[in-house]
């Protein structure tokens, strides 16, 4: 019987523009006992950056159709785009209040959906950190990444802190030591808290800032002299892996920093072959990294 | 309000998904590493973004992001 069972929220980008994310999460899973469970329907969190700032009982309704679906299937939400995750547990949140909810349900009224507040929204980390444990996931490696990595958390894990389940959140390492785990060696580099650039609306309409931004993340990895940088959130990995080669473009530069989400890693401790992971369909070559751990694409 | 977050808006009012499957090569992408050509999300259930489309009616959000006359200026 699995262990751990959630309902998978898969959101727009990792579906629609980086499966790989996705392919790799589906294989590494059931060897730690997970079982991901499909959130049928299930449509955009909504983005906090933009629908919310235009219309907050838009993005809550919206919010709390996705978390109703969860709720059908009787268990949480394991979610892995920090966005997306911002604004599910936002919601749980808001929805707590009972006037709220109340606004809320009467505007999901027709959709065949009403949420009752039974469940909640956990990212990855969560999941991995606390559900299943460094113990158990330390058991599943067959084949250690010795290597040296910039970890990347990103903005809304963490913040705002208030409604999150890590308590303080200055100095987070929990994904440092999830990378660990696998064998890794957790280089700091400077501005490691520093935002990517790619949210809160900024890429998709000021494309020149965020690269900026984004290069500045790239310049102080390679200061580091790291193999490969490691992520836990979609758009953070987009805005690294397509962000690196547009800013490279638009700067001049030649940052060749390979970018990983970390169940991409995970499964490639586990035995999986970088193929499975989707390394192949990077838009930085993953090339010198796995030559690193003696693999090729 | 930015033209391409109206954009966006827009895109979310027509599919359900803000970054949507919009070219065949993302459905070729994710069938390579062996999912579905489509993911089990509004893009594989039409009543889905019915129900999406639903919530913006009641909220007037389409007014708000001008979809209408957005489509009719061809701006979409």
């Amino acid at each position: 019987m699995v262990k751990h069972r959630y309902s998978f929220f898969l959101g727009c980008v990792i579906p629609n523009r980086l499966p790989q994310i996705e392919a790799a999460t589906r294989l590494i899973a059931p060897k730690l006992d997970i079982e991901l469970v499909e959130m049928k329907g299930a449509s955009c969190c909504p983005a906090p950056g933009v629908i919310k700032s235009f219309d907050k009982d838009t993005w809550l309704s919206i919010t709390a159709r996705n978390l109703a679906i969860a709720e059908e299937n009787g268990l949480d939400i394991l979610v892995l785009c920090n966005g997306c995750y911002g604004t599910l547990i936002a919601g749980v949140h808001d929805l707590k209040d009972p006037v709220t909810l109340k606004r809320i349900n009467k505007i999901l009224k027709g959709t065949g959906h009403q949420f009752q507040g039974r469940i909640t929204a956990k990212h990855l980390v969560e999941v991995l950190y606390n559900d299943i444990g460094k113990e158990a996931i330390e058991e599943t490696v067959v084949n250690p990444i010795d290597a040296r990595f910039a970890i990347h958390i990103g903005c809304h894990l963490l913040k705002p802190s208030d409604i999150r389940p890590w308590g303080v959140v200055e100095d987070f390492t929990l994904v440092d030591e999830l990378v660990e785990t696998l064998g890794g060696t957790i280089v700091d580099y400077k501005l490691k808290d520093m935002c990517c650039g790619a949210g809160g609306g900024l890429r998709s309409a000021e494309l020149e800032v965020s690269l900026d931004m984004v290069r500045e993340k790239l310049e102080a990895m390679k200061q580091a002299k790291i193999d490969a940088m490691v992520n836990v959130c979609n758009f953070c990995h987009l805005q690294f892996d397509l962000g690196q080669m547009q800013a490279n473009k638009h700067f001049g530069t030649d940052y060749q920093i390979p970018v990983l989400y970390y169940t991409q890693l995970l499964g490639l401790a586990q035995g999986f072959t970088p193929k499975q992971m989707g390394l192949d369909k990077h838009y930085i070559s993953v090339a010198p990294f796995l030559e690193k751990i003696g693999m090729s694409v | 309000m930015r033209p391409e977050h109206q954009g966006v808006s827009h895109k979310l009012i027509e599919t359900g998904h803000a970054v949507p499957i919009d070219d065949p090569k993302w459905s070729k992408m994710r069938e390579e590493l062996g999912l579905d050509p489509l993911p089990p999300t509004v893009h594989s259930y039409p009543k889905a973004v019915k129900e999406i489309q639903h919530i913006i009616k009641q909220t007037g959000f389409d007014k708000l992001v001008n979809y209408k006359e957005s489509k009719k200026d061809g701006k979409t």
